[in-house]
């Protein structure tokens, strides 16, 4: 088997019981180097307030788990009532990369990353628009970004904070513009 | 002619070698934006999210290395075109579905987001791991039939 030609030149039992060594060497390479990591990626949960509650620690604003459920959530058409009647600022909680590719028009980049920072930098971005009714929103129902980045916010002292788990995937699916750019 | 071969071969081991240490590194430095990026093509279920962006940088790096190096190549070619056929296959999916899917390979801070500028990439390397086994066994296989029939 290990003589033949092309792609099955590589396939033999020998060449899989490497690759599985191999393998295990990378899974056991990547759990030590994430344990000395200072943000460490949380370990596998299925439980979404634990797996929100390990990112938002990283925000340095961790809220006792109870919290979680105490921040509303929006529709896409609530949000979309509340654009048109101008009483809201939208904040994608997504890395900067995804923000640029595709955001919900007027919506400004506030990753969770952000949190590391000084709460001024934070301030300094919503500006006057504190005040605002803030609604949060990321990827879709399976990101926690959202989440995150809300409770972050409420940590900070900001109030009227909603999220929007539909996120950008929900926006798009009610068939709602995008914009990209910074 | 064969040490014209085998400097290509070696050209093409290490390019893709490093490539593959180069973004294995990437990905670890930004391993929450690597999560993001993974969560984005939508075909992991969040639990495994976490797992994969911890081991795949990691694998990168050690094939990559090993590439680089020569040292168990088969094993890391196959577990390379594994990796790389899953990258391109989930790339296509994206692209079919018309996700906003960020490719994550270097890193989401690179900005980098055309995803046929990351097919084209993954295509290519996959022809360079395939020109890398023809060379390293396909001429194995024709030495060992010429001692044979010799």
């Amino acid at each position: 088997m290990s003589d033949s030609h092309g792609w099955f030149s590589i396939v033999s039992k020998r060449s899989i019981a490497e690759a599985v060594a191999l393998l295990i060497l990378a899974v056991t390479a990547g759990h030590v180097i994430n344990a000395l990591r200072i943000e460490p990626v949380p370990p596998p949960s299925f439980d979404r307030a634990a797996r929100l509650g390990h990112k938002t620690e990283l925000a340095r604003a961790a809220p006792s788990s109870g919290d979680f459920r105490t921040i509303p959530d929006l529709t896409v058409n609530q949000v979309v009532k509340m654009l048109e009647q101008k009483r809201c600022l939208l904040i994608d909680a997504r890395p900067p990369a995804f923000f640029r590719k595709e955001h919900i028009p007027e919506a400004i980049n506030l990753p969770l990353r952000s949190f590391v920072e000084p709460t001024d930098a934070i301030a300094g971005m919503l500006g006057s628009r504190r005040e605002m009714v803030l609604i949060v929103y990321c990827s879709g129902p399976d990101c926690t970004d959202s989440d995150s980045v809300a409770h972050a916010l409420v940590a900070s002292n900001y109030e009227n904070i909603y999220t929007m788990h539909a996120g950008i995937a929900g926006w798009q699916g009610s068939g709602l513009p995008t914009v990209n750019g910074p | 002619m064969k040490t014209i071969t085998n400097a290509y071969v070696i050209s093409l081991r290490l390019v893709i070698g490093l490539m593959f240490v180069y973004a294995g590194i990437v990905k670890t430095e930004n391993s929450l934006d690597f999560a993001t990026s993974i969560s984005s093509f939508r075909l992991v279920p969040p639990i495994l999210v976490g797992e994969i962006s911890i081991v795949l940088p990691a694998l990168e790096c050690i094939l990559g290395a090993l590439l680089a190096l020569g040292l168990c190549l088969r094993p890391v070619l196959l577990l390379m075109t594994v990796v790389n056929a899953a990258f391109l296959t989930a790339l296509l999916l994206a692209a079919i579905r018309k996700l906003p899917a960020d490719c994550g390979c270097f890193g989401s801070a690179t900005g980098e987001y055309s995803l046929a500028l990351s097919i084209s990439r993954d295509c290519l390397i996959l022809a360079g791991l395939w020109c890398i086994n023809i060379a390293t066994y396909g001429s194995t296989r024709t030495a060992a039939v010429s001692r044979r029939s010799g």
